[in-house]
Order: structure tokens, then sequence, then C-alpha cells
């Protein structure tokens, strides 16, 4: 159980001299000792470039890796006596499941009475007990995955588990078992544990803190609440969330925010700085109100979709669309009706230049 | 990789391109010698280099009759290996039918053959056919050769082509020859390999 | 062949008329024309006397076939012996990736291209004490060398030179095998902390072991059916030190003119091969089918 500390950039080439030439932009982040983080973003965002730093295989070209206070930069995964679970299951194929969950301890030479005892105790909280005679090579993907993880615990002294996409090769029926599995084993042994996804459910159930990424940039680091709320990266915003955040295009006014030829008045207190914003509001937050009612605009309903449970209705004002989550009553509306949805309201964020400023 | 498995793989690389090329070097080097030189000492390099026996085989009609040879009946060869081969090839990948793994089977099994058992019955065929001692004969008893074996690369190159893209084509209104030409043609990697 | 599932078409036959036409022409002809051979004892070309399996129990019997064997059984299995641990030392030693592991696949691989009369010939000078570098010096470190002289050198220089022509077949499917073997698992292996000795054992091995014994059956079947190498190199001597079953065939058909014992054993040795190739032929599906499950990706 480790505390990661991580202050470094990653570039391809020697003299990076603009942002393209990073892989990983300089960043600055501290992991927890036993906490559940998710590394959440795009393919090609770099995350899985950042698991492989903090892991040990890539080495950073500037910056440094600390375990605990011990720069590890250098260090090789055996070092820093990591655990990593890979995208698809690796496992020794020639071996039973006991011995392939033994193996980092064999070859550690330690005792076998321990060897055996630890490889039951981990067995039996992956609950392949029944199964450690078996050929590694016969079972299903979802339990090869297991026997991934459970070398990786095998080890007392594990300083932290990486996780690379892991459920990626798992049947879709599977996979929340054995999300709920690997959540159980971090309630159990309180390791420090780094996954990551490019499937913000997965992230966002099973981290504490989610570090969103996007083209080799650590965009936000929150909990699932503050990423959801207050998405402080447009990017965010839209990734997060399904349908992700709408933005409109506005400009400031000292009465309101205008919005084509629409005014719509600040709530008390708000005060922005002059120029174009984006107002960002998530469908979730979009309600369907009166006419005039303050903070809202008229909108042309463009498609309705029930959904059963809710209606996914997409209107549009001036050029610019909005999607809002109602309930199944809006499924009355019709293609051309007008209604009025409000935006500004307190769950809105603006944004200039990307980044958010209120 | 550490250091001393670096040393140990490239030592052992080294070693044994050089026992690789090391009969090649000598063909080499003796066929820049005249054949007195080659009788009379013993060197690594030739003391008079001389191009004359390059000369020699692109001149003399003894030698050169053997190049023409071989190129028409190689020539025969891959032009009929390659026209029967395709469309078996085409069927094997895209069927199944019955029969189709046993006749696969059994083409593979003309590939290894001993050829020395087809000695005798070739000689008495051949001679009875009339075809003896022609380019076309050759070509002929080349091909249980190597017939199977363009169907097997063939087949396994066209298995490796979504079946997705003969629908496709199929759907854009290609004719069926156009479409063979056009995907596999295109393709030409494996045809070339003939 | 693949294992997707395809349609069902017996009109797909046609398409392979061509091919079985010109095989059966090929093959299927001669083949019947040498089982008539063999059960049939032709005393004269008007004579023919129809003997069953007369031919094929003498076979059974025949002395010099059986040392004939005897010396080929020997003869696939050292080269077996020795091709395979080098083979795979060369897959190993060979380089990844960039401009030197195509200059060293090139380099490797010319012996597989050169004409096999010709590697005959090239070692059977190599060899040769007054012209061949090899030949010489051995003879320089002061063993009485002769590949036409002596049985045992005859015996080691032909093996020498197999192992020269075909060593790079082993050690290109190894190398093939190797690189499929995603980088996850030498990754895993090093977080586990193996030495590299383990990661050969419990990574490589075990991912090449498709490879290697496509290359094991392929270097079995085709050593047991060599002809021309040695016959060049040797012309089977002395004596028939190094007369191997193709050669032993050869002679008995074509020199000897004993046609019904040869196309007799012309069967059985056809009936050898046949029983490693559909050895061959079902482990390969096996390893195909092997390869698409194991999620390499």
């Amino acid at each position: 159980m480790a505390r990661i500390e991580l202050d470094l950039a990653h570039a391809y080439a020697p003299n990076p001299k603009q942002d393209s030439d990073y892989a990983l932009l300089p960043l600055k982040m501290t992991f927890e000792d036993g906490g559940a983080y998710a590394l959440l973003g795009p393919s090609g965002c770099g995350k899985t470039t950042l698991l492989n730093i903090m892991s040990g295989l890539l080495m950073p070209s500037q910056g440094s890796v600390q375990f605990d206070g011990v720069d590890v930069t250098r260090a090789s995964p055996q070092v820093r006596n990591i655990a990593q679970v890979f995208q698809f299951p690796v496992i020794y194929d020639t071996m039973t499941v006991a011995e392939n969950l033994g193996f980092p301890l064999r070859n550690r030479q330690v005792p076998k009475e321990q060897i055996h005892k630890r490889v039951g105790e981990i067995a039996e909280m992956l609950e392949m007990s029944g199964q450690l005679n078996q050929l590694a090579a016969n079972l299903s993907a979802d339990q090869k995955q297991k026997i991934s993880l459970g070398r990786g615990l095998v080890r007392p002294d594990v300083s932290a588990v990486l996780f690379d996409e892991p459920l990626t090769v798992i049947d879709p029926l599977l996979k929340w078992q054995l999300r709920r599995k690997i959540k159980q084993i971090h309630h159990e042994l309180k390791l420090t544990m780094i996954y990551v996804t490019h499937d913000q459910v997965e992230a966002l159930t099973f981290a504490e803190q989610v570090v969103v990424m996007t083209r080799g940039r650590a965009v936000q680091v929150g909990s699932a609440a503050e990423l959801f709320e207050r998405p402080r990266h447009t990017f965010v915003g839209n990734f997060i969330g399904s349908p992700g955040m709408n933005f409109l295009q506005g400009s400031v006014r000292s009465e309101g925010l205008q919005v084509a030829d629409t005014v719509l008045p600040w709530l008390s207190g708000q005060s922005l700085p002059p120029g174009e914003v984006k107002l960002g509001i998530r469908p979730e937050y979009v309600a369907l109100v009166a006419a005039q009612t303050p903070g809202a605009l008229p909108m042309q309903v463009a498609q309705v979709q029930d959904v059963g449970t809710h209606v996914m209705l997409t209107a549009r004002f001036a050029g610019q669309t909005v999607k809002a989550r109602l309930s199944s009553d809006a499924a009355r509306m019709a293609q051309g009706d007008t209604v009025w949805l409000q935006v500004l309201g307190a769950h809105s964020c603006f944004y200039q230049n990307e980044e958010i400023v209120a | 990789m550490n250091k001393t498995g670096f040393e140990k793989r490239n030592l052992f690389m080294v070693l044994y391109i050089v026992f690789a090329l090391l009969p090649v070097y000598w063909m080499v080097n003796m066929s820049f010698k005249t054949n007195e030189e080659i009788l009379a000492s013993f060197s690594l390099f030739p003391q008079h280099f001389t191009w004359a026996n390059y000369k020699t085989i692109l001149t003399d009609a003894s030698w050169y009759s053997g190049y023409i040879n071989s190129l028409i009946y190689v020539g025969i060869n891959t032009v009929i290996s390659i026209t029967v081969a395709l469309p078996a090839a085409y069927a094997f990948s895209r069927y199944s039918f019955l029969g189709d793994k046993h006749v696969f089977f059994w083409l593979l099994t003309n590939r290894m053959t001993p050829p020395a058992v087809f000695l005798l019955p070739f000689f008495q065929l051949y001679s009875t056919v009339g075809l003896m001692d022609t380019h076309i004969a050759v070509a002929l008893a080349h091909l249980l050769f190597n017939v199977p074996l363009a169907v097997w690369i063939l087949e396994g190159f066209m298995s490796g082509i979504p079946r997705e893209i003969d629908e496709t084509a199929y759907i854009d209104g290609y004719s069926f020859p156009a479409f063979f030409v056009k995907i596999f043609g295109s393709s030409g990697e494996s045809v070339g390999r003939f | 062949m693949s294992t997707t599932i395809k349609p069902v078409n017996q009109k797909a036959w046609f398409l392979i008329l061509p091919v079985l036409i010109c095989v059966a022409f090929s093959a299927i002809v001669p083949l019947m024309t040498v089982v008539n051979y063999s059960v049939q004892d032709i005393i004269s070309p008007e004579r023919r006397v129809f003997v069953g399996t007369e031919w094929f129990a003498a076979i059974m019997r025949d002395e010099e076939l059986h040392s004939a064997l005897l010396r080929q059984l020997t003869f696939s299995l050292s080269v077996l012996a020795v091709e395979l641990p080098l083979g795979i030392l060369l897959a190993l030693s060979m380089p990844a990736q960039g401009w030197k592991a195509s200059a060293v696949l090139v380099i490797v691989s010319l012996s597989l291209l050169i004409p096999w009369n010709v590697v005959g010939t090239i070692w059977q000078i190599f060899g040769r004490t007054d012209i061949g570098l090899m030949g010489a010096a051995l003879q320089g470190l002061g063993i009485d060398y002769s590949y036409t002289g002596n049985a045992t050198h005859a015996w080691l220089t032909v093996l020498l030179m197999d192992v020269w022509h075909w060593t790079p077949l082993v050690g290109l499917l190894g190398y093939a095998g190797l690189r499929s073997i995603p980088d996850a698992y030498y990754q895993a292996a090093s977080i586990d902390g193996a030495s590299k000795f383990a990661v050969f054992r419990y990574v490589q091995l075990p991912k090449m072991r498709g490879v290697l014994m496509i290359a094991v059956l392929l270097r079995f079947m085709d050593s047991f059916m060599i002809y021309t190498e040695p016959f060049v190199l040797t012309g089977g001597g002395p004596g028939n030190s190094t007369t191997f079953l193709s050669q032993f065939l050869t002679i008995k058909a074509v020199g000897q003119f004993d046609i019904g014992p040869a196309a007799a054993f012309s069967l059985i040795y056809f009936l050898i091969i046949l029983l490693l190739c559909f050895i061959l032929y079902n482990w390969m599906q096996r390893v195909g089918t092997q390869d698409k499950e194991g999620g390499h990706e």
C-alpha cells in the first residue's frame, strides 16, 4: 500500500516545443494510500501511458514518480512492487490456477507452506478455491482475469494495483460481477487501486476520485459528483453524462447573458468577466417551465424520444440545440411545438476558452 | 534486457551469420578465380580477379540454354498453377461443400509425397503420351507439387479478406470476374509469390 | 482453413474442378500405375503375372531395405536433434524490429532459397581438402578428413549440410511465433519477478509450441524424403553409408529395374509420409483454432 506522487511530463521527441509533441503534458498528481482512482478518457488521451509510467514499464522523459516519498522513477516494476492487470487476461498456459497464483511468490523464494496458505486465501477472496488444480488455460476470460488480479494480490506487500481496461474482453453479463469483485477487494484490502478506462460508468462506479484526461492532459480530478455538477472543462462536461452537457454560445452583458437576441438575467450575486462565454447546463437540469420565466428560452421541439422512464427532448433556438431530460409527461410534445426550457439556473456553469469561469 | 543477455544473444547471432555465409562466400570467392588458380593455390581472396567465369556462363550455349529451359517451364508452370489455383482457393475459403476438408487435405498430401515415388510412373506416362523431353512435361510434373501449395497459400490469404467485402462488391454491382480481379488481383502479393 | 461459418454451396465443386483435373493427371494416374506394378511381376513387356502381395512381403523382408530405413531414421532424428534447439536459439537471437531485423532475416534465409542441387554442389566443393575452405581447414587442424572415403565423415558432412540448409526454416517459424506474443506477457512476467529462464520456459516456449510442432513435422517429413543434396554431395557413398530411402528407391526402380518391388516400396514409403502429413494437418488445425480463441490481441 503506497502513496504515489507524480510530477512529470512525457514527450515523444527529445526536445518538445509544442503541446502536440507531448504524450503527457506536465502534470502534478497525488494518489493517496488506499484510495480508488480512475483514469478516464477517450482512446489516445494518454491514460495508459500514465499508468505504465506509474507501474515502471515506461520511464517519463522528464519529472519524477515517488512511492511513499521514495523516488522510483528509474526503478523497475518489481522494485516498486506494483501489480498490473492488462486488457486481456495474461496467464501462464502451462500452469494450474494454484501455480499461476503462486508464481510471484515462488520467484521470491518464499517457503512452500506460506505460498500454499497465501494462495488459498487469495483464491477464497476471488471465489476460485474450487478451481485451484485446474489448468489455467482452460478457464473463461473473466476467470483468467481474476487469476491475473490474484497474482497481483498474492504479494502481501504489494504497493498498488493498476488496471488497464481490464474488462475489455469480458462478456457484458460478467462485467458487473467482476467490477463488484474488484470493489469488494478494495474494501477488504484497502490497497491503492488505479483503474484506466474509457467507460464512464466503470470509472464513476469504481472510483472515489476520477482523473479525466484528454489529449495528454489531466483536465479535472474529482469525485463523480464534482465532475457531474461542476465540470471544470467543457470536455469534462461533454464526456461525463449521457448525453453530455448542453452548451449555448452567448455574450456577457451587465444585465444578463445574451443568447442570440434574448437576454437571460443573471442570478443574484453572479458576475462574469466580459466577452463571449459558453453556458453549460446538463440535460438533467433543463426544466420545462412556464412562458417568460426568467432564465428560460422559447425553443422549437426537434425530436421527442420516449425512453420509457423519461423523455429525451431535443429542441432548437436560433441555430443552437439543447437536449433536455424530462419526465414522461413531456411525451405529449410534438415536433414543431414551442416549449420554454430554463437554461440559466443554479446548476448552470459558464466557460470561457473551454475553462470554467463561474 | 540486462547486459550479459544482450551480449550472448549478439555473439550467437554473429557466429550464426558467419556460419550461414561462409560456404556462399567461398563459392563467390572461387567464381572470381580461374581454374588454374583454384587448383594451383589456396587463398581467401582471388589473387588474379577475373570475370571470365561469369562471361562463360552467360555466353556459352551449353550454359544459357539451361536458363532458357528453366524460364520456359517455370513460366508455363506459374500460369497454369495460378489459373487453376485461384478459383479453387476461393471455393475453399468462401464455401463449405461435401468433402471439402478431405479434398483440401488430399491436395496437401500431394505436396508431401516423396518425388521419388513418381519417378517411375512419370517416366512411363510421359513416354507413352509422347511428351518426353519437353518443357510441358516438366511443367506438368511440377504442377503436382506447386498447385496444392498455391491453393494452400491463396486460401489462407483469401480467408483473411472478410466476406463482407465480397457482399459489398456484389451489392455495388460488380460482376463476378470483375470483382475477383479487382479485390484479389490488386492484393497481388500472394499471387506474386509464385 | 478458417473456422468461421461458411455457406454451403455444392456448386463450388465446379470451381475446384480444374485443380482436381490437374492434380489427378499428375498424381492419381501415376499412382495407379504404381499400384498396378506393385501387384504384378513383369517378366517381360508381354508377360505379366499377378502376384498379389508377394512384392510387399518381399520388401518387408529385404535386409537392404531395413538398413536403409534405419539409416534414414537415424538421419532424420539427428537432423531434428540439432536443428530444433539451434533453430530456437536462432529465433531468440534475432532482433525484434528495425533495420537489423530485416537484414538478419535476409541473410539467414539465404540458404533456404538456394536450389537444392546447388546446395549439394556448394558443400561438395566446400568439403574438398584441396580446394574447399572447410576441407582444407580441417586438414590443417590435423584431421584426416575425407567425405568420400570415410563413412562417418560423410555422414557428418551430410548432416552439417542439412543443418546449414534448413535450420533457418525452424528459426523463421520460431521467430514468427515469438513475434506474435503480446508485450503484456513479458510485462506481466517482469512484474511477477520472473528470471530470464523462467520467461523462456513459461511464456516463450509454450507460445511457440504450435509453430515448433509444425517445424518438427515439416523437418521430419522433408528429411525423410531427402534426395538431391546427399546425392550430389556423396552420391550415396562411401558404399551405401549415406544412401537414404529416396535414393534407395530410385536405385531399385530405375537403376536395377526391379519394378515390382520398387512399386511396392513406393507405396509403403508414400503411406508413411501420408500418415505424418495427416498428423501435421490435424495439429495445425488445432493450433489454428487455439490461436483464435486465445485472445491474442
